[in-house]
C-alpha cells in the first residue's frame, strides 16, 4: 500500500516539476527575445510589450493544466493497491511529459512573433492574433492528455489486474508520446507562419485560413492516437486472458506512437517551409499552399497505416 | 460510463433465408442519416432550381460565386477542365460535407464515422478515375500498372489499394475522432449532446439580445443597473459555457469536416488528372470551356 501512494505521489511531483522546468525555460526565452526586438526597433516597445504578455499568458496556461492535475490527484482518492498505484504514477508521468513538450513548442510562436513585431511596429495586434491561435492550437494534446487521465483515474477507482495496469499504462503512454509529434510539427510551423508576417504584411490574408488547414493536417495523427487510446481504454480483458493479450496493447502503443510523431512533425515542418515562401512571395500564395497540402497529405497516409495496425493489434490479438 | 464507438444498430434483412453474415447485415443509423443527407442535399438542389429561374436573387449569386469557386480549383488543380468530372468531384465534395455536418442536428449522427460509407465513397473515386483512365487512353490504361518493369505489378496494385485504403480511413478517423471529442467534452459540461441545435440557437439569441437590448431606452437603464452590481459577473457563465461548446463544435465538427471533404475532392481530382495527363495536349476545344 505504501509502494502505490509513493508512485502516486512521485507522478504528481514529476507532473509539475517538469511542467514548471519547462514553463520557465520557455518564458525566459521568450522575455530575452523581447529585449532584442526592443534593441532592435525601440519605437515598437508598446507592441512588443503587449505581445510579450500575451504570449506569456499563453505559456503559462500550459503550466495552470499541470498545476490542476497536480490538484485534482492530491486531493483526490489516494490508491488502494500497488496496482493502482503504478497506474496513478504513470497518468502523472504522462502529463508531465505532454506538459513539456507543449510548453517547450509555445515558446517558438512567441519568439518569432516578438522579432515580427520590431520589423513591422504598426502591425502588432495581427501579430498577436496569429500568435495566440497558434500557440491556442498547440495546447490542444495537452488538453487531451489530461483528458484522457482522468478518464483513466475514474475507470480505476475499482480494484484492477496485473493485465489492466498494462492497458491503462499503455492508454495514457499513447497519448502523451504522441503529443511529442504535433508540438514538433508546430514549433517550427507557428516560427515560420510568425516569421513570415515580419516580412510582409500581406501575408497575413494569404496565412489565416492556412493556419487552421495546417492546425487540422499536423493533430490528425495525435486524434488518432486519442481514438487508439479510448478503444484500448474500453477494452475488456479478464485475468483468465492469455498473456499476449498484453503484448497486443504495447506493440499497439509503439506502432501508433512512432507513425504518430513522425508524420506530425513532417507536415508541420513542410508547412513551415510553404508559410516561408508566403512570406517572401505572397503573390504566389495559393500554389504554395496547395502543393504543400498534396504532401502533407501524402505524408500522413503513414500515420492512418499506423492507425490501422493498431487497430488490428487492438481487437485481433485476443 | 460505456463508450459505444463501434457498436451500431443492426438490422438483419435477409434473416428468412439464413443469411446473417456480415456482409447481409446492413447498420440502419448509418443507412437513415444518409438517406437524410441525401434528401437535405435533393431540398437544396430543388430550392436553387426554383430561384434560378429568377433574374435578381442572392441564391443566384451566391450559387454562381460558389460554381465558380468549384471551377476555378479544379481547373488550377488538374491544370485543365471536364465538366463531367468537375461535376463528379463536385457532388463527391458537398455529399461529404453534408455528411460529416449533419451531426449539428439533434440525435443525428454522421454516416460518416461509419467505416463502410467512407470505404463506398473511396471506391467510387477509385473506380471512376479507373473509367475516366479507359475512357481517355483505351486498355492501355492499365499499362501503368506494369509501368518500369513486368514484375511490379504486385507492388503498383498494392500501392493502388492503399489509395483506396488511406482515402477512406482519413476519412473515418478523423469524423470518428471529432464526434468522440464533442460526446467527451459534452458529457463533462452537461448532459446536452442531444440539444445541440438549441444551444446554438440560444447563443444566437443571447447575442442579439445584448446588441438589442442596450439600443432601447428602458433596456438600456436595465443593462446600466446590471452593470453596476455583482451581477454582471453572473454572465460570464453562460458566455464561457456557450463560447466553449460552440468553439468545440465549430472546430471538430464543421471546420474538421469541411477540411476532410475539401481532401477527399482534391485527392480525387490529383489521381484523375494523373489518369488522364496525357491527353491534356490533344484536348478538345468544349473541354476547356464550361
Amino acid at each position: 500500500m505504501v509502494t502505490g501512494h509513493i508512485l502516486h505521489f512521485s507522478g504528481i511531483a514529476s507532473a509539475i516539476a517538469i511542467s514548471a522546468f519547462s514553463c520557465g525555460f520557455s518564458q525566459a526565452q521568450g522575455t530575452r527575445k523581447a529585449f532584442d526586438a526592443m534593441r532592435a526597433q525601440i519605437a515598437a516597445r508598446d507592441a512588443i510589450k503587449k505581445n510579450l504578455f500575451v504570449g506569456l499568458v499563453m505559456t503559462e496556461s500550459a503550466g495552470i493544466l499541470a498545476i490542476l492535475f497536480a490538484f485534482i490527484f492530491f486531493f483526490g482518492a489516494l490508491p488502494e493497491t500497488i496496482e493502482q498505484g503504478i497506474v496513478s504514477g504513470m497518468l502523472g508521468f504522462g502529463c508531465a511529459l505532454a506538459s513539456m513538450a507543449v510548453t517547450a513548442a509555445l515558446g517558438a510562436p512567441l519568439n518569432a512573433a516578438l522579432e515580427a513585431t520590431a520589423r513591422q511596429p504598426f502591425f502588432g495586434s495581427k501579430i498577436m492574433i496569429f500568435m495566440i491561435l497558434i500557440q491556442s492550437t498547440i495546447t490542444i494534446p495537452l488538453i487531451f492528455t489530461f483528458v484522457v487521465s482522468l478518464m483513466v483515474k475514474n475507470l480505476i477507482a475499482v480494484p484492477i489486474n496485473g493485465y489492466e495496469v498494462v492497458k491503462y499504462s499503455s492508454s495514457i503512454a499513447v497519448v502523451a508520446l504522441s503529443s511529442f509529434g504535433p508540438s514538433i510539427g508546430q514549433y517550427f510551423f507557428g516560427d515560420a507562419a510568425c516569421r513570415a508576417l515580419g516580412y510582409s504584411k500581406v501575408a497575413y490574408d494569404r496565412l489565416f485560413m492556412y493556419i487552421f488547414i495546417t492546425a487540422a493536417v499536423v493533430e490528425t495523427p495525435f486524434i488518432f492516437s486519442l481514438i487508439i487510446s479510448i478503444a484500448m481504454m474500453y477494452k475488456s480483458v479478464s485475468v483468465a486472458a492469455p498473456w499476449y493479450v498484453v503484448v497486443g496493447c504495447i506493440n499497439s502503443t509503439i506502432c501508433m506512437v512512432m507513425g504518430s510523431i513522425c508524420s506530425s512533425s513532417t507536415v508541420g515542418f513542410i508547412a513551415s517551409k510553404a508559410a516561408k515562401s508566403t512570406g517572401h512571395d505572397p503573390e504566389n500564395a495559393p500554389l504554395f499552399a496547395r502543393i504543400a497540402l498534396m504532401a502533407q497529405i501524402f505524408v500522413e497516409s503513414a500515420a492512418i497505416y499506423a492507425l490501422l495496425v493498431s487497430l488490428l493489434f487492438l481487437f485481433k490479438v485476443e | 460510463m460505456k463508450l459505444e464507438i463501434f457498436d451500431y444498430h443492426k438490422i438483419f434483412p435477409f434473416k428468412e433465408f439464413g443469411l446473417t453474415g456480415s456482409f447481409w447485415t446492413v447498420h440502419i443509423d448509418t443507412l437513415l442519416f444518409t438517406w437524410l443527407s441525401m434528401a437535405v442535399i435533393g431540398a437544396g438542389i430543388l430550392f436553387m432550381r426554383s430561384q434560378m429561374k429568377k433574374k435578381e436573387s442572392l441564391f443566384v449569386v451566391a450559387g454562381e460565386y460558389l460554381i465558380e469557386l468549384f471551377v476555378n480549383l479544379y481547373q488550377e488543380s488538374a491544370g485543365w477542365f471536364n465538366r463531367k468530372a468537375c461535376g463528379f468531384t463536385v457532388a463527391l465534395f458537398l455529399f461529404t460535407l453534408i455528411c460529416n455536418v449533419i451531426a449539428l442536428l439533434p440525435y443525428i449522427e454522421e454516416p460518416t464515422r461509419d467505416l463502410n460509407t467512407t470505404l463506398a465513397l473511396a471506391l467510387c473515386s477509385f473506380f471512376y478515375v479507373q473509367i475516366q483512365g479507359v475512357a481517355s487512353h483505351g486498355l492501355s490504361h492499365f499499362k501503368e500498372f506494369i509501368e518500369p518493369i513486368w514484375f511490379l505489378l504486385p507492388l503498383n496494385l498494392v500501392s493502388e489499394a492503399a489509395k483506396v485504403l488511406s482515402m477512406s480511413f482519413r476519412l473515418f478517423g478523423n469524423i470518428l475522432a471529432g464526434s468522440i471529442i464533442i460526446l467527451l467534452i459534452t458529457q463533462a459540461m452537461a448532459s446536452i449532446a442531444p440539444y445541440y441545435l438549441v444551444v446554438l440557437l440560444s447563443c444566437g439569441a443571447y447575442m442579439i439580445i445584448m446588441k438589442v437590448l442596450p439600443q432601447t431606452v428602458l433596456g438600456s437603464h436595465v443593462i446600466n443597473f446590471i452593470k453596476k452590481t455583482p451581477m454582471r459577473y453572473l454572465e460570464l457563465g453562460p458566455k464561457f459555457f456557450i463560447m466553449f461548446v460552440v468553439y468545440i463544435t465549430v472546430v471538430f465538427c464543421c471546420i474538421e469536416g469541411l477540411i476532410q471533404a475539401f481532401i477527399l475532392a482534391i485527392l480525387t481530382i490529383t489521381y484523375l488528372s494523373m489518369a488522364t495527363a496525357k491527353e491534356a495536349s490533344a484536348l478538345k476545344e468544349g473541354d476547356r470551356l464550361w
